[in-house]
């Protein structure tokens, strides 16, 4: 037939037309492909597993670039970047993507010693990508493409398949809203304000009385604490080796990364006159604050002259400020202004009557819209441009907002009702994304298309937020810096051991000690639910099977392995600590424990369910110990 | 004015011109030509797939050219296909194989599109074996490879 002579290939049999398609056509069906669909394809096959690694990868670079795991602003030279991405000579270069997002590699690495830990603490069973075996063994195989999994439980991204598996694995983990928690105490006081460096794994944050402190997160100690500032540090700004911390004590500090080392060094103290309330830094090292007074200024770093001071209409707090290439915004008291950067000139202000004083605000510019938080807990989403309009407006926060970030196509949000909200974006702007993906791109999908948003509750007001790619750091009115890490551990397997735990996912609703899923109308959670457990879920589902195992025959299945319960050993309905611990253990339904006394938290996280409106357990203070019971 | 287009097996297919330029390789053919009476030959493909191949371009003789470019608007990467389309694209294996390397020859982008389409759908959703029935791929995995293969794509198929 015809097509023969156009066909390339021959070692396949004659009636598998599909392999038989020259190379091109075979690629493009695969660029129709979702990513299952394309590992499915993987699997049939060495020539087909071959061709998804083809061309550097293109096939996953795209469907990278598809999922929105790429960045979106990458600096290009200015003169390709008319035409980006157009051909695979123009793609973002892999190590450039990789610098943008520290927070990938982090992961792996912990994410690796995780599985090094546990293969040797229990199951010497071989089965573990990393064992010698697997290793020697991919490295022969398969037309010189070694094992993916090998590559990356050793911390390393070397193809494109690698990076969207382990970004995918990351995002999963972000909707399960499942993290690892890390409290880092040291400050006094409040924190107000906290940044993530690229560089290094570091946290610097800073509090109410001037305090600033530079902490590891990979081991959550304070590497140092910097007294410079006389009064509050109000906002950091960070700018290649440079670290900009403002205050209230009116001044701006210029701090300059000590090369390898994890420490500042004052450079330059800035007077301003003014208290700082929040700052900018672009890439030319112009700062732009924003002070108590509704004053707005631009300031060079490069030979510290204020370059253009604006004044907006009212004296109140000037609470955020973005510094543009040709315009200046802020938000002061109510109202939003930008204003040509040069010639210093009004363009737009804005003001709803409907709008309570804006607390935060962040632009992005890819998608051209404005996020803003506000005191009455709304967050209120603007196009961008001359003439701002009110896209959309969401609640979901019982307190004011005061801290927002974005991070890829999640919005964060800290809110003085004491939780940080991750929202993804699909939902709540669905006019600025793209429509979702292939039918059977995501099923963690939500009722309406996305993910059902995250909720981590705080002991005290969240002050300051900041992101990366993995992990949520927060500053708490209590001092505590929180890291929410989620990607501590990628690979560990859906636990099979508490099927049980499924269903009560979508059970606890408001008040796990530090970390629910909100209850989704309609939607059902259970596949998600079983993935990570806290302490207070897995203390709830003690409490549950416990009266199950009252109330229920024991034949009557449902409990699985309990063949023969003894009626003496049945716990109680209602049980204190301890006989919560120890059921945890003999049912294996224990998180996996992050604290060097995991009782104690155990306990704060059942007083926390106990206290939370409405409560989620009840609470027994006549006893001592306390005990707790259902509802 | 028609044009004369001539298949592998010698057989001869009179088209209007608006619907053989389609096909990209034709158009470029008469524009390199001019006009003229002559058949085209076309010896790549067979009858039977040429009278599908015509089929399509009769009833997409009106449609806008389409300004294709490669830059995966996320809007474009849709499998769906319309439901003529579909409908047109009902043909045995050996068919749609045979329409995909005329579409390529004959430079028909949109066919091309729809067929692959058309593939991407028989693929969507099956498993690795599923997938070998479908297009008898032959496992060419041994047993090791095949368990590291999977427990590599394990992450994907997760949930």
């Amino acid at each position: 037939m015809a097509a023969a002579s156009l066909s390339t290939r021959g070692r396949v049999t004659l009636h598998d037309r599909l392999s038989q398609l020259p190379l091109e056509l075979a690629f493009l069906v695969l660029s129709r492909l979702s990513y299952r669909a394309l590992t499915a394809m993987a699997r049939a096959s060495r020539y087909w597993r071959a061709l998804t690694f083809q061309q550097g990868g293109v096939l996953w670079y795209k469907l990278c670039r598809h999922h929105g795991f790429l960045p979106k602003t990458i600096t290009l030279p200015p003169s390709s970047s008319s035409s980006t991405a157009k051909t695979p000579s123009q793609y973002i270069p892999m190590d450039q993507v990789l610098d943008t997002r520290p927070g990938l590699t982090r992961a792996l690495i912990q994410s690796q010693q995780r599985i090094t830990e546990s293969n040797q603490l229990n199951d010497p069973n071989g089965d573990q990508p990393t064992s010698n075996n697997n290793l020697s063994n991919s490295q022969k195989f398969s037309q010189g493409i070694p094992f993916a999994s090998a590559r990356l439980s050793r911390g390393q991204v070397e193809s494109w398949r690698d990076f969207f598996e382990t970004s995918m694995l990351l995002q999963r983990e972000w909707i399960a809203g499942r993290p690892q928690i890390r409290e880092l105490r040291g400050h006094e006081e409040a924190v107000l304000c906290v940044k993530v460096l690229r560089q290094g794994s570091r946290v610097v944050t800073g509090d109410r009385l001037g305090h600033m402190r530079v902490w590891c997160t990979l081991t959550g100690k304070c590497l140092r604490t910097l007294k410079q500032h006389m009064m509050g540090v109000s906002s950091l700004a960070v700018q290649g080796d440079y670290l900009l911390s403002g205050s209230w004590d009116s001044t701006v500090i210029v701090w300059r990364q000590v090369q390898n080392a994890p420490y500042l060094k004052a450079i330059k103290i800035i007077d301003l006159g003014e208290q700082v309330m929040c700052m900018d830094l672009d890439q030319d090292m112009n700062l732009a604050i924003g002070a108590v007074s509704g004053v707005v200024k631009i300031i060079s770093i490069g030979n510290y002259s204020v370059l253009r001071t604006f004044q907006g209409a009212t004296p109140q707090l000037c609470t955020a400020v973005t510094l543009n290439q040709k315009t200046i915004e802020a938000t002061i008291g109510a109202m939003y202004y930008t204003w040509d950067r040069n010639t210093g000139e009004l363009i737009t202000s804005l003001a709803d009557a409907n709008v309570e004083d804006f607390s935060c605000m962040k632009v992005d510019k890819s998608k051209r819209v404005i996020f803003t938080g506000s005191k009455d807990g709304k967050v209120r989403i603007f196009s961008w441009g001359t003439k701002p309009i009110l896209l959309r407006q969401y609640g979901g926060h019982n307190g004011g907002i005061r801290c927002l970030t974005l991070q890829d196509n999640m919005l964060l949000t800290g809110s003085g009702d004491k939780t940080v909200k991750i929202v993804f974006r699909e939902r709540h702007a669905p006019s600025l994304v793209e429509k979702s993906p292939d039918s059977d791109g995501y099923r963690e999908q939500g009722v309406d298309g996305s993910p059902a948003p995250v909720s981590l509750i705080h002991p005290t007001n969240v002050n300051a937020i900041d992101a990366d790619c993995s992990m949520l750091v927060t500053g708490a009115d209590d001092g505590v810096v929180r890291i929410f890490d989620f990607g501590s551990d990628l690979w560990r397997p859906p636990s099979p051991s508490s099927p049980r735990l499924c269903g009560q996912a979508s059970l606890v609703s408001a008040a796990s000690p530090s970390c629910v899923l909100m209850k989704r109308p309609g939607g059902s959670k259970a596949s998600v639910g079983n993935r990570r457990q806290t302490w207070g879920e897995s203390a709830l589902a003690v409490l549950t099977r416990a009266r199950e195992l009252r109330f229920v025959p024991v034949s009557e299945g449902g409990i699985g392995r309990e063949e023969s319960v003894d009626e003496s050993s049945l716990p109680g309905v209602w049980m204190d600590v301890d006989e919560i611990y120890d059921k945890m253990i003999e049912w294996d339904m224990r998180p996996v424990s992050q604290g060097s006394s995991p009782k104690h938290t155990l306990n704060l996280a059942l007083h926390m369910m106990a206290q939370s409106d409405p409560p989620t357990i009840l609470l027994d203070s006549a006893s001592s110990p306390h005990r707790f019971g259902l509802q | 004015m028609p044009v004369t287009l001539t298949s592998l097996d010698n057989q001869e297919f009179k088209v209007d011109k608006e619907v053989a330029e389609r096909s990209i390789l034709i158009k470029n053919m008469i524009e390199d030509v001019g006009e003229s009476d002559a058949p085209i030959p076309l010896p790549n493909v067979s009858a039977a797939v040429l009278t599908k191949v015509i089929e399509y371009c009769e009833h997409h003789r009106n449609d806008p050219v389409q300004v294709q470019d490669e830059t995966d608007d996320p809007r474009k990467r849709s499998n769906d296909i319309e439901e003529w389309d579909m409908k047109f694209m009902q043909v045995d294996q050996e068919m749609l194989f045979e329409i995909i390397l005329a579409a390529n020859y004959l430079d028909i982008k949109p066919l091309l599109d729809v067929g692959c389409k058309t593939v991407a759908n028989i693929i969507k959703g099956k498993t690795p074996e599923e997938i070998r029935k479908a297009f008898n791929i032959v496992n060419d995995f041994t047993p090791e490879e095949e368990a590291q293969i999977k427990k590599e794509n394990e992450w994907a198929e997760d949930r």
